[in-house]
């Protein structure tokens, strides 16, 4: 159990450190969770099953639009808001992997469809008036731990934090089990895994359905913290790309280093906003090209893999 | 006497209008050794992907152990006990050579208490046991050979399927995947070979099967195959025709 | 509301874009069926087009017209730049890598216009801005003809550049094995070079001729690119022709689709229709790469 011993070390000391945040510090952790969970889920398919999506928004916008909604209309709270938004985040994941993957779409293909996927997504919501069209739903802040909103942001440091928490432990029980190597083999090379009796339909599925529930999880909490959605800011390609940077940047074939990549990447984001003071929009997402393409011609292992390797090369 | 581990029944192949495998039967008894031979384009690699379900044959069935497993998955093959490696070695390249072994384990989905322990034991069969922590990519071929065949072994197979794990390996390395083999075979576990080193295939098999364009053309044992004219024909005819 | 009269317009509204989709996706199906590599920022440099265009009658006072003998040149070499820096070195990459280059181009690209350009929309006049042909019922504007009609010819041109020529000889060579390629003596490296430059260059023309009667904001090349995708998937991905079909399809579907729905359910159907083909008919209506 040592991983997860790690983890539980490494959550205490996050939860112990965040109530002596400043209010700005804690609303970067609060991010830095959300987007890492995203970055952690997106990985699952993307990183540890090989099939790069490029349309998680859809399990994100799923997930926020379905509490969301469910607690504007019908009273429901958010919590079980929650459980309901990763229901259907692993089925739509499902859903998605099952007709794309049993017709042997993969690379290219699969990206194109998921993309395909989270626009058509964010057209749709635009048009259907109950989930507010175009012009998003508005929370009306009542905060109260049964509606999932706190008075101050510590508690969705908590909230936050505590999906992270969810995410690693997934990610770590996968990687210990035989699953994770159902994955690792699939990622490798499919047809030596299937010649060594592994179903590479039925994991790319279940991959995608894991990768679903857990990014569909981020959706109610980030609704919930900053009390309004709209399409372009849950369905918006640019949720997708996030997560794909964050991965890419932080390691791929690693299980945490896409949770790097959000660390350096998040706060990065938000010292160029500040010092900008909203001149030069965009300018993070120019960073962030720059950064990817550098990687992938410099460290195609992503941070990750240059800190290993540095650690590797002191010990030896 | 029981039915036989593997029985081909006229299976076919067709690529359109080319017949890559037509109407070849032959049976496989548990614990034999089969060579599978013929000139270059003969059908021999489209008969294996055949059997192993990764073609689909156009005609024909194939049972193994009895069952009809004619046109299942891979994976499916695998869980019954049907090995294979692959003439390109395909190994997991970005993982350790026992990862790439506890994948062969685990592959399956059967119980197992020690799948690292497994694996270990596994490579040390194919006398690799000293490689466990390398990267699978570092690998030399002669190493990425027996990491095919330890791979294939760990999954349990009681027929493994070897596409020419010898080509490209010079005479001591050969000796010593013949060793392994015949090690194999002592296990109980049947062994189907293609393969164009004739001094391996001839000493090893117990039965050789030839094809040529598609077809069967001998089956026998090899001193008897290896004095057939058709055989010789078949080889010659090709050698004077310039074909490779 | 009887929409069977407004239909001819719809019809020439769809062929005309559907003319300049081809032209785009040409391009896109060109680097792909080529380099095999999937170009994420090709509608980029559309807008980087349709700004040097914008640049040109701002400062220098240009038409958009004349704006062509800058323009063209300017994307060309910003395609050959771009093929040295960062397309060449993945070119054997695995097919993610190539994927995240791309992406990442998009994204310094579309971002940067966005910094320098900000999101307001920009028109770029024309003298032949507001000219109108009228056959019949149908009105069309005399710039979007224009740009029609050089489409047409260009893709047509490129065709035959393929298909006919020397250099289109190598070119289909290299695309089709490059190894074999590579032992016949052809300049592998040069050839890709070479259909890059072509693919994204032939939108460093289309976009002085497209822009009079458009706008342009950092955005207009996202949408071109998946537009592009949806026509290139449809026509069968490095298929010449099949680009040109799909090209008029889309445009159509989009111009009759609008007529009946309007606004953004038109994309709901066009997306439809891509996500169908992606996952009943992955290689498209005519199949098989062919350049």
């Amino acid at each position: 159990m040592k991983p997860m011993l790690a983890l539980g070390l490494v959550v205490a000391v996050l939860a112990a450190v965040a109530p002596f945040l400043s209010i700005y510090g804690q609303h970067i952790f609060v991010l830095v969770a959300l987007y890492g969970s995203v970055a952690l889920a997106w990985n699952i398919l993307g990183g540890m099953a090989g099939q790069m999506s490029l349309g998680h928004a859809l399990f994100v916008g799923a997930g926020a639009y379905l509490s969301t909604a469910l607690y504007l209309n019908l009273g429901i709270s958010p919590w079980i808001g929650l459980v309901l938004a990763a229901c259907l985040g692993g089925a739509l994941g499902a859903l998605m992997g099952y007709t794309v993957f049993r017709r042997k779409l993969s690379g290219v293909y699969f990206a194109l469809v998921t993309l395909a996927l989270a626009e058509m997504a964010l057209h749709i919501v635009s048009n259907v008036s109950v989930l507010g069209a175009a012009n998003g739903l508005a929370i009306p802040a009542r905060p109260s731990l049964a509606n999932l909103q706190f008075t101050s942001k510590l508690g969705y440091c908590y909230a936050a934090l505590a999906v992270l928490t969810v995410a690693a432990i997934v990610i770590i029980a996968i990687h210990r089990s035989r699953l994770g190597y159902v994955f690792l083999a699939i990622r490798e090379n499919e047809r030596s895994a299937a010649a060594l009796g592994i179903d590479v339909v039925q994991g790319k599925v279940i991959a995608a359905a894991i990768s679903g529930a857990l990014a569909a999880l981020v959706g109610p909490i980030y609704a919930n913290y900053v009390l309004f959605i709209d399409p372009e800011s849950v369905l918006g390609v640019t949720v997708s790309i996030d997560a794909l940077v964050f991965s890419f940047v932080g390691g791929l074939g690693s299980l945490f280093g896409p949770l790097l990549g959000t660390v350096v990447l998040v706060p990065l984001t938000e010292l160029l906003r500040g010092m900008l003071a909203g001149r030069l929009a965009g300018i993070h997402l120019i960073v962030y090209g720059v950064i990817l393409v550098l990687v992938m011609r410099l460290a195609p292992r992503g941070l990750w893999g240059l800190l290993s390797d540095a650690i590797a090369r002191r010990r030896a | 006497m029981s039915a036989p581990l593997l029985q081909v029944r006229n299976v076919s192949r067709w690529f359109g209008g080319l017949r890559a495998v037509d109407e070849v039967s032959f049976n496989l008894e548990s614990h034999e050794i089969v060579g599978l031979i013929g000139p270059n384009g003969a059908g021999k690699t489209t008969l294996f992907e055949t059997i192993s379900g990764f073609i689909r044959p156009t005609k024909g069935a194939v049972t193994f152990d009895g069952r009809d497993i004619t046109g299942h998955p891979p994976h499916r093959l695998a869980r019954l006990g049907i090995g294979r490696t692959f003439q390109i070695v395909q190994p997991f390249r970005d993982v350790s050579v026992l990862e790439n072994v506890v994948a062969g384990v685990l592959g399956p989905n059967r119980e197992t208490s020690d799948p690292r322990a497994e694996a270990m034991a596994v490579l040390t069969r194919v006398r690799l046991d000293h490689r466990a922590g390398v990267l699978a990519r570092n690998l030399s071929l002669p190493e990425k050979k027996r990491l095919e065949i330890a791979r294939a072994l760990a999954t349990r197979p009681r027929l493994l399927l070897l596409d020419e794990v010898m080509a490209g390996l010079t005479p001591a390395e050969i000796d010593e995947i013949m060793v392994i083999l015949a090690d194999i075979r002592r296990e109980g576990i049947a062994l189907l070979i293609v393969e164009h080193v004739m001094r391996a295939i001839m000493s090893l098999s117990d039965r050789l099967v030839v094809m040529a364009n598609g077809r069967k053309i001998a089956e026998g044992l090899p001193a008897t195959v290896a004095a057939d004219p058709a055989v010789i024909e078949a080889y010659l005819g090709r050698r004077h025709h310039g074909a490779a | 509301m009887d929409l069977l009269p407004l239909l001819p317009q719809a019809l020439a509204d769809g062929l005309l874009l559907g003319a300049v989709y081809a032209i785009v996706a040409v391009g896109l199906t060109l680097t792909f069926g080529v380099l095999r590599i999937v170009n994420f920022a090709h509608g980029d440099f559309l807008a980087l087009g349709l700004y040097l265009t914008y640049l040109g009658a701002t400062w220098l006072h240009l038409d958009p017209y004349l704006s062509l003998v800058l323009v063209l040149p300017l994307v060309t070499l910003a395609a050959a730049f771009t093929y040295r820096l960062l397309i060449a070195p993945v070119i054997l990459a695995p097919e993610h890598n190539q994927i995240v280059v791309t992406l990442g181009l998009s994204l310094i690209l579309q971002n940067a216009m966005l910094a320098i350009f900000t999101a307001d929309l920009h028109t770029m006049p024309s003298v032949l801005s507001g000219q109108i042909v009228r056959i019949g019922n149908v009105f069309i504007q005399a710039a979007a003809l224009i740009a029609s009609a050089a489409s047409i010819a260009v893709c047509l041109g490129l065709y035959w550049l393929l298909r006919s020529t020397e250099l289109g000889r190598q070119i289909r060579a290299a695309a089709q094995d490059r190894d074999a390629a590579l032992m016949s003596g052809v300049n592998v490296d040069r050839m890709y070079l070479i259909a890059f430059c072509i693919g994204i260059g032939s939108l460093g023309l289309v976009a002085p001729l497209i822009a009079p009667f458009n706008y342009v904001s950092p955005s207009v090349g996202s949408s071109f690119t998946l537009t592009a995708f949806i026509v290139v998937v449809l026509g069968s991905m490095g298929n010449f022709v099949g680009a040109l079909i799909g090209g008029f399809i889309i445009g159509l579907v989009e111009a009759v689709g609008g007529l009946l729905t309007g606004g953004s359910i038109n994309f709901i159907i066009t997306y439809a229709i891509f996500i169908l083909f992606l996952l009943f008919r992955p290689e498209g209506l005519l199949g098989g790469r062919r350049l």
